[in-house]
């Protein structure tokens, strides 16, 4: 979207399952300085109907004034698709939405909530989470599909600013002339808001937390009894060591580095696995679902690899530093 | 060497270890690591790193497996690999060798080339060798022999005496009648 600074309401948890809030708030920023445009956004779930299938399924809707430059992707260069959506009963039709809604050619006709509907066009976003597939469509065909709202309650205002304008005092500035009925946010505020939402807020981010946890536990367990068992096959050779007069922080070492050659060995293929993962996810979900390997996550990965190998090997190297070199050959 | 051993601290252990040379009865070498390699990790002890490879084959090559320095444990036959641990045992010069049963999986000819050697190398350096075995074919290179028997010291003698001791000619015949 293509805005600097965000009106949400406060009982907003994400952009999804938005609140509204009154139109007015968005109008009575246009009087602050720096303030170039302000965009209202309509949003909502409504039953698509795959025309093929016959079977309906919640589709997530945008709506705004076809004229505001509200989204950034280049189909909306093209005037002929801004006048087709001025049309009433027209919605474009997302690209990335999963096949389950049926055909996404401009021209297929069929009904959302007991209206007919034209596809007039098509882009490119993708859905999420909380969306299988989204459309968008003009603020008035959002009246006559999700009457009975009005439209003078808003779900999210987008406000563009002067060029030269500094966000922060603007953010201020508005935030000090609006009641606290609207929550006003940067675009890096928004996103951290939404992604600290998914990832802390929801419990699918504490599920992914548990199995990274979980796994870490069960990984520590199971490197300790390869550890171990490799420390019991060659546990006449480290009493020889021993014996040899070779001290324990030697053993120690041997153990450590044979956790960490472990470590890397483990880590290798498994993150060429989990690189195929996220391809495999990002493809049932037509490459829409937010999820990357970074680089930050791939370090994180290693160290805990490492630290979960390391830990394995200072358990079971006790074996080896009470061993008596002269009870192991008797 | 003149330290009590028992209730010494691990790291006192250590430094007394250090003066022992080692000879068991199973060879106990790496078995990842080549005969050279084996000895080498001997000579890194003294913190010989830099010329740990030239020592371990000098040594290697006193045992007569000159030829044999970067072969690995699994191809070498019994008595090349307790030669190699010899060699270990050796090649830090200590005052005292342990061996304990050297010649116990070897056959006649290997444990006498193994004692011969064992005994040659240490007159050469002035060691120590203390050295426990059932195998009577080699009591002879030994300069001393205390017999052992459930525990007890049954004798202490030089190997002629022993020998004497041991000959059937003077057995008491009736020792065999119940």
């Amino acid at each position: 979207m293509d805005a600097d600074v965000f009106l949400v309401s406060p009982q907003t948890l994400e952009l999804s399952t938005s609140q509204s809030f009154p139109r007015d708030r968005l109008y009575q920023t246009q009087s602050i300085a720096g303030v170039a445009r302000t965009m209202p956004v309509y949003v909502g779930y409504m039953q698509w109907r795959n025309p093929e299938t016959r079977r309906s399924r919640a589709l997530f809707a945008f709506a705004f004034n076809p004229r505001d430059p509200v989204f950034l992707m280049p189909e909306f260069d093209d005037p002929g698709l801004i006048a087709a959506m001025e049309r009433p009963n027209t919605v474009l039709f997302d690209q990335r939405s999963r096949p389950e809604f049926g055909p996404q050619t401009p021209g297929t006709t069929t009904e959302v909530d007991r209206r007919q509907v034209v596809i007039v066009g098509n882009y490119t976003l993708g859905g999420g989470f909380t969306a299988d597939g989204t459309a968008m469509m003009s603020d008035q065909n959002f009246l006559r599909f999700f009457s009975p709202r009005p439209l003078d309650r808003i779900d999210m205002g987008l406000i563009q600013l002067a060029e030269g304008a500094d966000g922060e005092t603007v953010v201020q500035a508005i935030d000090a002339k609006l009641p606290n009925d609207v929550l006003v946010l940067t675009k890096d505020e928004i996103i951290a808001r939404e992604q600290r939402y998914w990832l802390i807020a929801a419990s699918l981010g504490f599920i992914f937390g548990l199995g990274v946890a979980v796994s870490f536990v069960v990984g520590t367990v199971i490197v300790y009894q390869i550890i171990y068992t490799d420390i019991s096959d060659h546990y006449a050779e480290y009493a020889t060591l021993k014996a040899m007069g070779y001290r324990n922080w030697f053993l120690f070492g041997v153990v450590i580095q044979e956790a960490l050659i472990l470590a890397l060995m483990g880590y290798i293929p498994g993150y060429v696995a989990s690189v195929a993962v996220y391809e495999l996810a990002s493809r049932a979900t037509s490459g829409t679902l937010p999820m990357s390997m970074n680089m930050g996550r791939g370090i994180f990965v290693l160290v805990l690899t490492i630290a979960m190998c390391s830990i394995s090997g200072l358990i079971s190297v006790r074996k080896v530093i009470t061993a008596d070199p002269a009870e192991v050959f008797s | 060497m003149g330290h009590e051993l028992v209730g010494m601290s691990n790291a006192r252990l250590v430094e007394v270890r250090r003066g022992i040379g080692f000879i068991f009865q199973a060879h106990n070498l790496f078995e990842s690591l080549t005969a050279c390699q084996n000895v080498a990790m001997a000579v890194e002890l003294q913190g010989g790193f830099r010329n740990k490879r030239e020592q371990a084959v000098a040594i290697l090559e006193k045992v007569g497996l000159g030829h044999r320095v970067d072969y690995k444990p699994n191809s070498l036959s019994g008595g090349q690999k307790q030669r190699v641990a010899i060699a270990r045992a050796l090649v830090n010069r200590p005052q005292l060798i342990l061996a304990d049963e050297p010649t116990a999986a070897l056959d006649k000819e290997s444990s006498r080339n193994i004692v011969t050697l064992l005994q040659a190398l240490a007159k050469e350096d002035g060691c120590t060798i203390l050295m426990v075995t059932h195998d009577n074919r080699i009591l002879d290179v030994a300069d001393r022999i205390i017999n052992l028997v459930d525990g007890y010291l049954e004798s202490d003698t030089n190997p002629r005496e022993f020998a004497a001791a041991h000959d059937p000619k003077n057995l008491d015949p009736k020792m065999f009648i119940l």
